[in-house]
């Protein structure tokens, strides 16, 4: 530790004594990105490619402040961002709990588990048509799919975490008179900790594609929505400034829960 | 008063997969005095482990009793602490964290948590150390802390499943000094469970000598040895000839052992 600390002092030193100077691949990364966005801006100018399919980096830039500006993007944005919150905290209030359950009760795994490993591997998007169905073409079949879609990996998720819990922590902590509560709460929820906010980094994936594909199948507003009429009218840049939001809101999330899973993480070196 | 009375012990185990039972230990019959170092050695499978673990209540008995300072044992108590072989530190807590654990499990009231807890952390001499993580320490260390972990809950009988049995040679040695050191200033009722005959001759008032196929006492020998012990004892004539006698005992159950695998 004391090692550590001095380490750091010292790279602080020499950082503040020397240039700030970007590793090798930073300045590679940067490169690539640079060069792909001068080729896609003059490729169709020089004729290599149909500028009506491709668009322009400048054109999507100029679509993106227009969109912002009066495409009621926020109106749009507020329903997938209603579908997707609602539809996920949905998931976590039901899977945490059912995972917890079926990590501990072997009756229930018995019972619940095949069927629930067939939904897991299913794509939850199959289901996309019944739900139309039965929940109308409104931001209520959209909630659905999420909720399908975020529950199973959280289910699995913390499902595996209680059930890896180390026997001979249980044993130790048995032996100082804990009870079955003491080892759930001492043991069992620190110890699945990181495995199920793997399970909701995951669920943040499948959550997102359902909002999407969930709108771009049937809906009246939403970004899918958005999608979908950009796409049909042949408006390239502004559909890639939509898709744009999708994937930045994404990754942040994923961002996000990973950084807390790091966090959580730091006690387990492997 | 806290002496250990085991009387016509059984203990029965399940083979894995099917309803057939086996005897791991059978007929055991032992006196552990108040304030004694017992250690049990004996070849692996010998139900060494077992005896010891049925001791802390962990482990449920088929046959027999065993008590503790005239109460019979039906689980885990506060009277008992356990040593385990593998340090069993919970990943996510510091040093201090694990140590304090046994007295939070314990709904401890002898007064503040983290003071016992420090106290015991500096016995074991990681004063230094109380908010590393298990994964920052050695095996040593860890080892340590176990045993910190154990005497923080001030037992009046420490149950230790062969300790040093995971560590190297010289540690192991330093380890059973220390072990030593600590249990002298005390003298809690102690039962050690070890394959190492020089470490059960070093620490123990008697050992206990396990044969196999069920788990039984074979012998139980006094080391009279005088206390204070240190490590110039290792190479007394007398601690020889305790070594001497007690390689004997172990190999002839070796030898039966191959016997019996050759005959099945």
């Amino acid at each position: 530790m004391a090692m550590v600390a001095t380490s750091a002092r010292d790279t602080g030193k020499t950082g503040t004594a020397k240039a700030w100077r970007p590793a090798r691949s930073t300045i590679v990364s940067i490169v690539s990105v640079a060069v792909f966005f001068i080729l896609w801006q003059v490729a169709p100018d020089l004729g290599w490619v149909n500028g009506r399919f491709t668009s322009q980096p400048s054109q999507v830039f100029l679509a993106a402040i227009e969109v912002l500006l009066n495409d009621d993007f926020f109106y749009h944005a507020r329903i997938s961002l209603t579908e997707f919150f609602l539809g996920f905290a949905l998931a976590l209030v039901v899977s945490i709990p059912l995972g917890v359950l079926l990590g501990t009760s072997q009756t229930a795994r018995y019972l619940i588990d095949p069927p629930l490993m067939a939904l897991y591997i299913a794509p939850t998007l199959v289901l996309l048509p019944i739900l139309v169905v039965w929940l109308g073409i409104g931001m209520a079949s959209k909630v659905a799919v999420v909720f399908l879609g975020a529950l199973f990996p959280i289910v699995v998720n913390t499902m595996a975490g209680m059930r890896e819990a180390d026997p001979k922590l249980i044993r130790a902590a048995r032996s100082f008179g804990a009870s079955r509560l003491d080892v759930f709460v001492r043991i069992l929820v620190p110890g699945s900790l990181p495995s199920i906010l793997t399970g909701i980094r995951l669920a943040v994936g499948r959550a997102v594609l359902g909002v999407v594909v969930g709108e771009l199948f049937v809906s009246q507003a939403g970004i899918g929505y958005q999608l979908n009429t950009y796409g049909s009218a042949m408006r390239i840049d502004r559909l890639l400034v939509y898709a744009l939001v999708v994937s930045a809101f994404g990754y942040t999330l994923t961002v996000l829960v990973r950084a807390l899973e790091g966090r959580v993480r730091t006690w387990r070196p492997e | 008063m806290a002496e250990i009375e085991i009387r016509n012990l059984g203990i029965d185990y399940r083979k894995p997969n099917s309803d057939e039972l086996f005897a791991a230990v059978d007929n055991v019959n032992l006196s552990v005095g108040e304030g004694e170092f017992v250690s049990i050695v004996g070849s692996s499978g010998c139900g060494k482990s077992t005896l010891l673990l049925s001791v802390a209540g962990l482990v449920k008995i088929t046959r027999g009793s065993i008590t503790i300072g005239g109460k019979t044992v039906t689980g885990p108590g506060p009277d008992r602490a356990v040593v385990f072989q593998d340090a069993s530190l919970l990943p996510w807590r510091t040093v201090l964290g694990n140590v304090r654990f046994g007295l939070e499990m314990q709904r401890w009231t002898g007064g503040d948590l983290t003071k016992q807890a420090m106290s015991m952390i500096k016995l074991v001499g990681l004063a230094r150390f109380a908010d590393y993580y298990p994964h920052q320490l050695s095996g040593g260390m860890r080892q340590r802390v176990n045993i910190a972990r154990a005497l923080a809950v001030d037992p009046e009988v420490l149950l230790m499943d062969e300790p040093f049995g995971a560590l190297d040679a010289q540690t192991r040695e330093i380890m059973g000094g220390e072990l030593l050191r600590i249990w002298e200033s005390d003298k809690k009722t102690a039962l050690f469970v070890t394959h190492d005959i020089d470490e059960a001759i070093f620490l123990s008032d008697k050992i206990v000598v396990m044969g196999r196929n069920p788990g039984h006492v074979k012998e139980v020998i006094t080391v009279d040895l005088p206390r204070p012990r240190t490590p110039e004892i290792l190479d007394s004539e007398r601690f020889t000839e305790f070594r001497r006698r007690l390689r004997a005992h172990l190999a002839a159950d070796m030898a039966g052992m191959h016997f019996m695998e050759e005959a099945a």
